[in-house]
This record gives structure tokens, sequence and C-alpha cells, in this order.
């Protein structure tokens, strides 16, 4: 008797274990790029090794991303971003743990092309803001792509901008959020 | 011609080839020749996880921003439509596999194919740190 509930104790954890692992989805090459528009200098640097998780069955939603892996066309402006701004020898990760605020509405099993509201905390620099954004997610074939598009202001996150090139860096930079994720057992 | 506008000329030309300077070999300077870099530290693909893993802190103190050159057996290349990835697998996390991962430069993403998988090599890159799961490696370039 003892060995029968051993045994279907064992079957009911593996299950659960496999849904779990089921409802999670993951990227190591999520994609974010930011963009300054700033009146004398345009300035784009991207990313394509970022870390990411969601899981379907909570919303919740997880991204980490290393300063130093953003790549500018002008070796300077990498030099500035890290060792001035965003002072990646200090601050090495920038990290989003946050929930899909309305997962409930979406079918990430079914095809299709849902919006979505995503809600947490963003921390860059050692600063810690909580954020609310919209985005998209495309569920293809048990893949979901996941978009979002939004700006964010350096002074929320006490980066500093000196004086003298106040007018080469925008006050608000735009994030693009590219993410392709699949099932983390695959 | 007067002495003061010599003086004006002299300055010209030296205000000229000081902004010329700054504009070419500062503002405009290129990006390090990666494959060509001596490597900062020689070590294996465990050992540079380990040390990530076990102090995050100091690790990214030590490496952080340092040309690594690592040997191992290759446990997996993974390409997209943007990169090409060798990956020294190490451990199981949250993310899945954990190891060090290396992106390799664009003029050397063809000299590994997935088929590679298992093949001792010797990789260098550039350290850009540690995010709980892998330790990663930029500008990839294989040595032989």
């Amino acid at each position: 008797m003892k060995n029968t509930i051993k045994i279907l104790s064992l079957a009911i954890l593996t299950l659960l274990a496999g849904e779990l692992l089921a409802q999670k989805y993951i990227t190591k090459n999520g994609k974010i790029d930011f963009y300054s528009d700033a009146p004398t200098e345009k300035i784009e640097a991207f990313n394509n090794q970022v870390n990411c998780a969601l899981d379907i069955g909570t919303g919740n939603f997880i991204f980490k991303v290393l300063m130093k892996s953003f790549q500018f066309e002008k070796a300077l402006m990498q030099e500035h971003f890290n060792e001035n701004y965003v002072e990646s020898h200090k601050f090495p990760n920038a990290t989003f743990v946050g929930k899909v605020s309305n997962a409930s509405a979406i079918d990430f099993t079914k095809n299709g092309t849902y919006d979505a509201q995503i809600q947490g905390d963003l921390t860059i620099h050692g600063v810690t803001q909580t954020i609310s954004e919209k985005g998209s997610f495309e569920v293809k074939d048990g893949a979901i792509h996941g978009k979002s598009t939004f700006y964010v202001a350096v002074a929320d996150y006490d980066i500093k901008i000196p004086q003298t090139v106040i007018t080469n860096i925008a006050k608000e930079i735009q994030i693009n959020v590219d993410i392709l994720l699949e099932p983390l057992n695959k | 011609m007067k002495k003061w506008i010599k003086v004006l000329l002299v300055l010209a030309i030296i205000g000229l080839a000081g902004a010329t300077y700054m504009y070419v070999f500062v503002y405009n300077k290129s990006h390090p020749d990666y494959a060509n870099l001596k490597p900062d530290f020689e070590t294996n693909a465990e050992a540079l996880f380990v040390a990530f893993k076990n102090n995050p802190h100091d690790a990214a103190s030590t490496y952080n921003g340092k040309i690594i050159r690592l040997s191992g057996k290759l446990n997996k290349v993974e390409k997209n439509e943007d990169q090409t990835i060798a990956y020294f697998i190490l451990d199981e996390g949250m993310f899945g596999n954990e190891g060090v991962r290396i992106s390799l430069l664009p003029e050397e993403a063809n000299k590994l194919v997935p088929s590679d998988t298992g093949k001792s090599i010797s990789i260098k890159g550039f350290c850009t740190g540690y995010n709980d799961s892998d330790v990663i490696l930029e500008h990839g370039s294989l040595d032989y």
C-alpha cells in the first residue's frame, strides 16, 4: 500500500513538473535596441543576446540584459555609454521583472496575435522604476513572438549627461524589444 | 605679409589639423580589431563559468571587458539570422542550459556549423559579463 502511494505521488510530481516546464517559454537570443534622437545626433545600439523567460501559466516575465553587450556604430559612443552613462563596470546588468497583466486574456497555445499589457520593475544603472507598457504577442506553431516599443527617461535612472553633450543625447530613449520565445523543454 | 596675418594663418592651420585629428581619430575611431587582439586571460569554459557562478562580483571585476581565450569541447552551435553562437554547456537553471556563450564575429560566423558539436576548439572573445545563467563573450574568433 505504502509503495503504491509512493509510486502514485512520484507519478503526480513528474506530471506536475512536466506541466510547469511546458508553461515556461524562453530565449537567450532576444533583441533589444535603443534609439536616441537628439537635435545634433542620432544614436542607435543593439543587443542580440538578451535572456527572457515567460511563464504562460502565471504571466510572470523576466529579462536579463548585459549592458556591455550593446553594440554601437561608433566605438567612442560605446565607450561613453559604458564608462560614463550606465557605468557598466558598477551595474553590468539591466533587468525587468514583471507580469503580462492581461495574460488570462491571451491564449498562448493558439495561433494568433494578441495585445499585451506588461507591468513590472525595470532596473537600469542600479535604479528601479515600476513601468507599465504595451506590447504584442504573436503565437505561431508553438513559438511566441513578443514585441514592444516604449520610452525611458534617462533622468529617471540617474544617468547624468554632461552639459557639453546635452544636445547630443535625447532626454527620452526609445527602446525596442523583439523576442522569439520557445518552450523550455524543446 | 603682415606678421599678424601669418600668426592667424598658423593658428587656423593648427586648429584645422586639431579638428581633423579629433574627427578621424577620436570621434570616428574604429572598433578594436577583436580577432587580432591578444588575450588578457587563457582558461577553459568550465573554470570561467565556475568563477562567475561562485562569485559574480569578483569575476566581473576580473573578466568583464577583457579578451578571453577558451579551450574545450563544444557542446552546441546555434545559428540564426543574426549570429552564430558557440555554446559550452555546463549546468541547468531557470533558463534551461547554462554555460559560456560566444557570439562569433560576422567574418567568423561560417567557421562553425551545428555538426561541429563535440569538437575541441580554441576560441577567443570579449567578455561582457554574466546574466545569472550564462557567461557571455562577444566578437568571438576561432584560433587554430
